[in-house]
């Protein structure tokens, strides 16, 4: 029943929200300053190769399903810890994630409103998405991606008369250093997350090719980033790298007459969509890798303790919004053996396997044609 | 069981929806004062800061001859300190969001902007895009007071001065705070805010505009004068509209030019050791009043009339950048960041090397006035 849930596009849908989530609205990549958008193209084109890995390694299994794949590169019991290994680090992604949402709420808009307050509402609303499958997620994510995009033009455009190319200038002049580290920042979040889209692909249909939909979905979320990032800088300049959501603060400089201003709510609608949908593969992706590490036939039962369990994580995680942005530009130690070191592993393993396994399986096929 | 189920469940809807109302931070209109603009001043009894806030009067009638907007003052230690015992002498919470101008005095800003601003940038309610202005009268706070012709709060008639004026007048444009932390982070420019000062005509008050204030490392350190704060804004690409008064001879100012246009671009060439900073200023005017008894269209025509106020303007700007690095030394024409945008290390070898980058770079100026139309009328009056 949970085979072809979703549909190409869906899946690329999914992964540029995933993407543009909840970097679209938060910063985190002041060091560059005003090079930031060249680290940007730089962890882009530093995660092609990484989700080549990641569909090589879907396609050890023909039915597309990790769990599968991970069993034929690293052996039952192997396949079951990498599971849970994951499952907890699809939590943490999506408690990262809830917690800068409820962050932006309560600093920018809900100054009463408690923390937890905001963060069940909104999981209640993840919670129910994800029993209610793939399918639905897919279908929200590929429905609602044209609002994103109408929200991030508009912005642009409407921020056209406040920006300022020389914002840009001198490139790379503050040594390339920077530049790199945020761009490894950039490659742990968000990018490299899209490790945590994996598990989707069970769903898609077996004749599609895995990578052009990683790819493209890679591509749109790129897209969006580097616009959003350009915005910031082109209209705030060196502000830009000061604020904790640069997006808001530039968004909120637009004032077009004395009648059309304020639209900073834009930024809101790209955080909640982006937002909700980042937090749903999360939940979907954690229940996935749980489901198959303790052999459970169904997901979906799944869904509200690991809802709860990210609501948790999101609140315990950091105890002030400052140690959470700080901790961001740390991510990479704790998240760059998710997305690179073990895919890696797996991928050259189950290579190794592969051939082997054609070497035997012609070498067996020549015997018996000799006999 | 299924029955007590029903009911759980129907209890357990009931619990949750209360917590999804989302009127956590409900607030009323009228429970609010809604702020128009705040002044900030040296603190008395040993306190730092000296605030005071104006905000709208919305009582429901407001007759004639009420003011639309109060006031309140207080002291604190630090500038949300001072606003919140503020609210000691009012009924109602501020709400910034809507404040337009932050008036600081002079001493205040001698003391440097980058301590005072950081409450300004960091409160989530108030906006980036609040304007600065210097105050010109001892404290800020009474520019606020003042009683004021037309009754409109003060914020707001300085903010509508300040927007006219550099559209007609070619005159201080303030900077919003998000360009000020910008600038005052950013190599080679320097800070130059407006000034502004109460007039007193047969007792009625009202506000007057003054040139700009020279800042550097966002302490103010002068003032300029009103003919270099003008030409001032030529150099900074910052004219909308106003006038050029020129004359066909030296020294006779009988010629007015409407600007209808203007683009000044700023090109630093470096030739070994030797930086050069060249401006070209192009221009498109109208001629806009003849006050003489000759007839200067029939006599020169256009283009002598056009290369005559090339030179008033060419003259003007040297004037005020060779004043400026003299007698200040501060780079509020952004000279440095030109340099430092394309010729980073020469700009680094410039300013490291001691002493007032600006005085080591040369200048070039070049204006090109284009005089599109006469006007209603191609001959003179009376002719």
């Amino acid at each position: 029943m949970n085979k072809r849930e979703i549909t190409a596009k869906q899946v690329i849908a999914a992964i540029t929200f995933f993407l543009a989530g909840s970097s679209l609205v938060a910063g985190g990549t002041s060091m560059a300053q005003q090079d930031s958008w060249i680290s940007i193209v730089l962890a882009f084109l530093a995660t092609i190769p990484m989700t080549w890995v990641y569909s090589e390694i879907l396609l050890f299994s023909p039915k597309r399903d990790l769990y599968d794949a991970a069993v034929f590169a690293a052996g039952k019991p192997a396949a079951k810890i990498l599971c849970a290994l994951y499952a907890v680090y699809a939590l943490y992604v999506g408690a990262l994630v809830i917690r800068i949402f409820s962050e932006f709420i309560h600093i920018v808009n809900m100054l009463e409103t408690p923390i937890i307050s905001i963060t069940a509402a909104m999981m209640l609303s993840c919670i129910y998405l994800s029993t209610k499958r793939l399918y639905v997620l897919g279908r929200v994510a590929k429905f609602t991606l044209p609002f994103l995009f109408l929200s991030i033009s508009i912005t642009i455009i409407f921020s056209l008369k406040d920006m300022d190319i020389i914002n840009l200038l001198p490139v790379l002049y503050n040594n390339t250093k920077p530049v790199i580290k945020t761009a490894v920042v950039l490659i742990a979040i968000p990018f490299g997350e899209t490790v945590i889209c994996m598990p989707m692909f069970a769903g898609v249909e077996h004749q599609e090719k895995i990578f052009p939909i990683f790819f493209k979905g890679l591509f749109l979320g790129f897209l969006f980033l580097l616009a959003a990032n350009l915005r910031n800088t082109l209209v705030l300049g060196y502000s830009a790298s000061l604020f904790d959501f640069p997006s808001y603060e530039a968004v909120s400089v637009i004032s077009i007459g004395d009648f059309f201003t304020r639209i900073e709510v834009f930024i809101g609608i790209n955080l909640l969509l982006a937002g909700f949908i980042k937090i749903c593969v999360s939940i979907y992706s954690s229940c996935f890798y749980l489901s198959k590490a303790f052999g459970y036939d169904d997901y979906v039962k799944l869904s509200a303790p690991c809802g709860l369990i990210i609501i948790t994580l999101g609140i315990l995680a950091h105890s002030n919004s400052a140690e959470m942005f700080s901790w961001l530009n740390y991510h990479p130690f704790y998240s760059l053996p998710f997305q690179v070191v073990i895919p890696l592993i797996l991928f050259i393993i189950g290579k190794i396997k592969q051939h082997s396994l054609k070497a035997g399986g012609s070498a067996a096929a020549g015997r018996q044609a000799a006999s | 069981m299924a029955k007590l189920k029903k009911i759980l469940s129907a209890v357990l809807c009931a619990a949750m929806a209360m917590h999804l109302t989302g009127c956590w931070d409900y607030h009323e209109i009228e429970m609010y004062s809604i702020v128009s603009g705040i002044a900030v001043d040296k603190g008395q009894n040993g306190y730092k800061y000296h605030v005071t806030i104006e905000y709208l009067n919305i009582s429901g009638d407001i007759n004639e001859n009420q003011n639309k907007a109060l006031t309140v003052e207080a002291d604190g230690d630090t500038v949300f300190d001072a606003e919140r015992e503020s609210l000691k002498k009012n009924d109602k919470k501020f709400y910034f969001s809507n404040c337009k101008i932050l008036l600081i005095s002079e001493d205040i800003a001698g003391d440097g902007l980058k301590q005072l601003l950081d409450w300004f940038m960091r409160d989530a309610e108030l906006r980036t895009t609040i304007e600065v202005v210097v105050s010109k009268e001892k404290t800020a706070g009474e520019i606020l007071h003042a009683q004021s012709k037309n009754q409109d709060p003060i914020a707001f008639q300085i903010k509508n001065i300040i927007s006219d004026a550099s559209y007609f007048d070619a005159a201080g444009q303030s900077l919003q705070l998000y360009e000020i932390v910008d600038i005052l982070n950013t190599p080679g420019e320097e800070v130059s805010l407006p000034g502004i000062r109460l007039k007193n005509d047969n007792g009625v008050t009202s506000l007057e505009l003054m040139p700009n204030a020279v800042f550097k490392s966002g302490r103010l350190i002068g003032w300029l004068s009103d003919e270099q704060s003008k030409y001032y804004m030529f150099a900074r690409d910052r004219i909308n509209g106003g006038i050029i008064v020129t004359g066909m001879s030296p020294g006779k100012n009988d010629i007015a030019l409407e600007i209808f246009k203007n683009r000044t671009y700023i090109t630093p060439i470096v030739e070994g050791s030797k930086v050069t900073v060249r401006l070209d200023v192009e221009t498109t005017a109208g001629y806009a009043e003849e006050n003489s008894n000759q007839n200067y269209l029939d006599m020169y025509g256009i283009a002598a009339v056009e290369k005559r106020a090339d030179a008033t303007l060419k003259e003007g700007i040297t004037d005020v950048i060779s004043a400026v690095t003299k007698q200040y030394g501060s780079d509020i024409f952004g000279f440095g960041k030109a340099v430092y945008d394309k010729y980073p290390s020469v700009w680094e070898k410039l300013s490291q090397s001691g002493g007032n980058p600006l005085g080591k770079m040369n200048f070039e100026v070049n204006t090109n006035v284009k005089i599109i139309n006469t006007a209603v009328t191609s001959r003179k009056g009376g002719d």
